[in-house]
């Protein structure tokens, strides 16, 4: 009897010494690390935007551009154990991306740690700036914050500027690149919410990384005779007149394409 | 015993006096020790006008009044300068909106710099590098460069700093500033951040028309109405003069680099002065300078990095024109909001009284923004 008391305190023992042992070696084991790689293209061509790089747009000229940013949020991955937030917004640059030779991932990214492990189904992403955040200003966040950026903020729209396109069209043909447009979206109506779905693990104390292609030739071009008539409405920043800037938003789940890269 | 009683009075006397001559003249024995003087920090209460942005101020440097007041008393000392005929307020002089009406900067003995004097109105709010363009991060880390530039202030730290180790009253203001016990404690670190306090009250704008407006305590005219929207393209009907993107309320700048197209060249390399291409080393970056707050514009002269433009009129002319873009788009990175306005001479007019609207000269009432020599 004494024994066996002595074989059970024993192994209660055991037990609590393996048990915290694991708790210790886990650590930060029971998260890990999400990056998302951007990379703006403009359909098939195998260089990224920039401000030298041409583009055939429908029209027969030439396109370019200069300027491409957004924001996004909330990131979230869904399916898991249970859902979790990456954040609640974010601000990514396009503009003039670089690659890096060896890795082969762009220099416009975003780094998640402390992401729960998990066998995730799909990465929900929100296009612009969500309606509870709109409701505020710049003013309101600190230095640092995405949303601490006056020049994403438009007081006659009371709204975060969510995302701004702009660039040159050569439209004499002569490489001067003559016209330039400007598009710049906001306002709650303009926000869209996509779903990417696709396994995506979190292993512990490991990198997932995902990469998330914005096509620019899917924005501005549905087909051969549906596109912006960039010509007739180079400057469309302006709250009364948003019909460029819908159809843009209404690209974006064409446009935005999530893939999971392997190790 | 008569000779013992006598004995021990003057020694008590001595004492005595000895105690008393401490008290009163607040002079330890030790020269260099400072730990007798009161340190007694209190913060001090910025005033910060609605609807603005909180101030970043770094935790290693609180607003204090004595520090407040040290920086100040700093600031317009010529004591900072190589022969102590320059100082900060030389060039950021109060009633000019802390600026100059020099097109570019002058230091000792008449030196001539390269780029205008950056107003320090609202300096405190920058948090996206400070500077033309941006070479440096913090009030604390600029505050030094002037000091030790040859066409600013042209003289060594080292020299800088043993004349304020041996100024009692700076020594004293150290201490109440930051607890420092010894004299040589008076270091760069702490000069830098006392004119840091200081700058971070520069704060204009809150009670300027425009402010005022926004606030519902009192109106536009129709004139300043239509310039407003003019600036920030508030009515698809009327002229959008593009101001509003690079020169954002409440602030009226976005903190950023870029090219506005007032120098003419062809190629990116041509520019004069590469600005923020020097600091990034991005060939995209040459010719790129932070856009500037034009609150109390009215105050200063010579507009521009390097003060081309003497008057706001000339700066509407050259935004009406549409500056300057290279022929070979290759070599063109001016903004893309940069492009021939048609504005009439009434559009014009009012777009001025707009801009006038941010004219704010309450903040030269402010005892503590003013140089306390006088």
């Amino acid at each position: 009897m004494k024994s066996t008391l002595y074989f059970g305190l024993g192994l209660i023992f055991f037990a609590a010494v393996f048990s915290s042992c694991n708790n210790d070696d886990d650590g930060d084991a029971q998260s890990g690390t999400l990056e998302i790689y951007f990379e703006p293209v403009y359909g098939e061509a195998a260089e990224f935007i920039g401000r030298t790089t041409n583009f055939d747009y429908p029209t027969g000229d030439l396109i370019r551009f200069i300027v491409s940013d957004m924001y996004l949020g909330p990131l979230t991955l869904r399916g898991g154990s249970e859902d979790y937030e990456l954040s609640d917004i974010e601000y990514i640059n396009l503009s003039e991306p670089e690659m890096d030779s060896e890795t082969n991932l762009t220099d416009k990214y975003l780094v998640f740690e402390n992401v729960p492990t998990g066998i995730y189904s799909s990465l929900e992403i929100g296009v612009g700036v969500p309606e509870d955040l709109n409701s505020m200003a710049p003013s309101d966040f600190p230095a640092g914050h995405p949303l601490r950026r006056e020049s994403h903020f438009w007081p006659p729209w009371n709204s975060f500027i969510f995302s701004k396109i702009e660039g040159r069209l050569d439209v004499d043909n002569d490489g001067s690149f003559g016209l330039n447009f400007i598009y710049h979206a906001g306002l709650d109506e303009l926000y869209r919410t996509l779903q990417f779905d696709g396994e995506i693990a979190i292993d512990p104390g490991q990198v997932t990384r995902l990469v998330i292609t914005v096509d620019h030739e899917k924005l501005f071009v549905n087909d051969e005779d549906d596109f912006l008539d960039i010509e007739a409405n180079p400057i469309d920043h302006s709250a009364g007149d948003l019909a460029y800037m819908h159809y843009i938003a209404d690209n974006y789940s064409d446009a935005i394409i999530v893939r999971i890269l392997a190790d | 015993m008569r000779y013992t009683i006598i004995g021990i009075v003057i020694f008590f006397g001595i004492l005595i006096l000895s105690a008393c001559r401490d008290d009163d003249n607040g002079i330890s024995s030790d020269p260099g020790d400072l730990s007798h003087i009161a340190f007694d920090p209190q913060p001090y209460e910025l005033e910060i006008p609605p609807g603005w942005p909180q101030m970043e101020i770094p935790d290693d440097n609180p607003l204090t009044e004595d520090g407040v007041q040290l920086g100040r008393r700093l600031f317009f000392d010529p004591v900072l300068s190589v022969d102590s005929s320059v100082s900060c307020a030389t060039c950021h002089i109060p009633e000019k909106g802390f600026s100059d009406n020099n097109p570019v900067a002058i230091g000792v003995g008449g030196a001539v710099g390269d780029r205008k004097t950056m107003t320090l109105l609202n300096v405190g709010f920058n948090n996206n590098g400070l500077l033309w363009d941006g070479a440096v991060q913090t009030l604390e880390e600029q505050s030094l460069h002037p000091i030790q530039d040859p066409r600013e202030m042209n003289a060594s730290l080292d020299e800088v700093l043993e004349r304020l180790q041996n100024h009692s009253d700076y020594q004293k203001r150290f201490r109440k500033a930051f607890g420092i016990k010894r004299t040589e404690e008076i270091t760069s670190d702490l000069l830098a951040k006392a004119l840091a306090q200081f700058q971070r009250i520069i704060i204009a704008g809150g009670n300027s028309v425009f402010e005022r407006a926004m606030r519902g305590e009192i109106a536009f005219s129709d004139a300043q109405w239509n310039g407003f929207e003019y600036f920030f393209d508030a009515n698809l009907l009327t002229l959008d003069a593009e101001c509003a993107h690079c020169h954002m309320s409440p602030l009226f700048t976005i903190n950023e680099y870029l090219n506005n197209g007032i120098t003419e060249v062809e190629r990116l390399e041509d520019h004069p002065d590469i600005g923020r291409g020097a600091v990034t080393g991005r060939l995209s970056d040459y010719g790129k300078f932070r856009t500037n707050t034009l609150y109390n514009w009215e105050l200063r002269n010579h507009f521009m990095h390097d003060g081309r433009f003497e008057t706001m009129d000339d700066v509407l002319d050259h935004y009406i024109s549409g500056g300057h873009r290279p022929s070979d788009p290759d070599e063109d990175n001016v903004d893309l909001l940069i492009y021939p306005l048609n504005v009439s001479e009434t559009e014009r007019y009012e777009l001025m009284e707009f801009l006038k609207t941010l004219t704010d000269t309450t903040f030269l009432d402010n005892p503590d923004l003013q140089n306390p020599f006088e």
